[in-house]
């Protein structure tokens, strides 16, 4: 994958209507909950280190197993997120979020660490399944309706960047060794949510 | 690129330092909105920055702009305009204080329909396609002109600004995907389109039961 230098040139003013975004939107209101709301939402999903570490499995994963999860991922998982989302905004029950989450965080990590290649809509159910208590756990923690958009997009693109910057780790594979290098990451990852799973069950 | 394009293609090569710097004016005005109501930046420049403050109003015209560029000649131009007029008339609506919406989701529905066809890649009869960027124009203009902390004194040049500001992210964003046609930013389109669904979705499930 060549990345055009000329084009990231001109992709930086894009960039800097996000970083800049944020900042209009919380002048605008004075400190009003619409403007407050894209931050908040943005830091949500970088706050917990199980929410990071699965959704950076997710995009290793994705790189690992090649075309085309590498790109039908990333289109993908939002829309299965936010209908955990919805559920939990619409109130039905989901047992066993934070088990979930942790177990997702053992089992995506696992799967990079054994190299597993299941078909594409297996690694969809699978990477679906756990993507629903992900989404689950934020709409739980969605505010009002007052800056809900703001707090929604800021949630939504910092998954989606997350979830991007785990494929560009995957990336490795392609160097010599990369291969293996990214499998041990995934041992990492999986170790990780073995001691996050141990530690709300013990708790 | 089709021979549609080189025009517009060109025009873009030509004006692109102006338009960025323009585009960047409008990014560095934050600032002195803090003091919107009591620092008049007059009403064109408020006008211009109305479309770039509030997610519900810019997320549809990115869709809309990812979609029009995606499906290429002539969609690429006409839906974009068609969109521009419908923002404008909206916002014209909007001064008047007459009620379009169908819903006070109409443009979380727009967000989530615009956004699932970029995701999908999604193709829609052109008579259709046509009358949706017509109807999300008309949405997105209208909550443009809302603002009960600033009463716009001079219509005609709010209508101007909000229509410059739309139709430069329009403009950007469509020469944009139709000339890069990379597999990479093709997917990366489709993504943002993916992106501008969820949230949609989120606060429709939001406002519905709100509703109840």
């Amino acid at each position: 994958m060549k990345v055009d230098s000329r084009w990231a040139a001109r992709a930086l003013p894009v960039v800097a209507l996000l970083v800049w975004l944020p900042a209009g939107a919380l002048a605008h209101t004075a400190g009003g909950a619409a403007g407050a709301g894209f931050l908040t939402g943005f830091r949500h999903p970088l706050g917990g280190i199980d929410h990071v570490l699965a959704m950076l499995a997710v995009g290793m994963w994705g790189a690992q197993l090649g075309s085309p999860a590498i790109w039908a991922l990333p289109v993908a998982f939002p829309q299965v997120m936010a209908l955990g989302g919805v559920a939990a905004i619409l109130g039905l029950p989901l047992v066993g979020i934070e088990l979930g989450v942790t177990l997702s965080v053992l089992v995506l990590g696992s799967m990079i660490a054994l190299d597993r290649r299941p078909p594409i809509w297996g690694a969809f159910l699978i990477v679906s399944f756990f993507a629903v208590f992900h989404g689950y756990a934020h709409g739980a923690e969605l505010p009002g309706k007052t800056g809900a958009v703001a707090y929604s997009a800021g949630f939504v693109i910092a998954t989606g960047l997350i979830h991007l910057t785990g494929i560009g780790i995957g990336l490795v594979v392609k160097l010599p060794h990369g291969a293996k290098a990214l499998r041990a990451g995934g041992s990492a990852i999986a170790a990780a949510g073995l001691f996050l799973t141990g530690q709300l069950l013990l708790r | 690129m089709s021979g549609a394009w080189a025009a517009p293609a060109r025009l873009g090569r030509v004006s692109r330092p102006v338009s960025s710097a323009l585009a960047a004016l409008v990014w560095l005005h934050p600032a002195p909105a803090l003091a919107h109501g009591s620092l008049a930046i007059g009403d064109f420049y408020s006008g211009m920055l109305h479309p770039f403050l509030h997610f519900e109003t810019l997320l549809p015209t990115l869709a809309m702009a990812l979609w029009s560029g995606q499906l290429g000649s002539p969609h690429s131009w006409r839906l974009p305009l068609a969109f521009l007029g419908a923002v404008m008339a909206g916002t014209v609506a909007g001064i008047l204080e007459v009620d379009l919406s169908l819903a006070a989701t109409s443009l979380e529905l727009s967000m989530l329909v615009l956004g699932l066809l970029v995701a999908a890649r999604g193709k829609l009869p052109a008579s259709l396609a046509l009358a949706l960027a017509f109807l999300f124009g008309l949405f997105d203009g209208q909550t443009s002109a809302y603002d009960p902390q600033a009463p716009i004194a001079r219509p005609l040049l709010f209508i101007a600004g909000v229509g410059s500001s739309v139709g430069l992210i329009l403009f950007h964003v469509v020469t944009r995907v139709v000339r890069y046609r990379a597999f990479w930013v093709q997917t990366g389109v489709r993504v943002m389109g993916s992106w501008i669904a969820a949230t949609g979705l989120l606060v429709l499930a939001l406002e519905w039961t709100g509703e109840k």
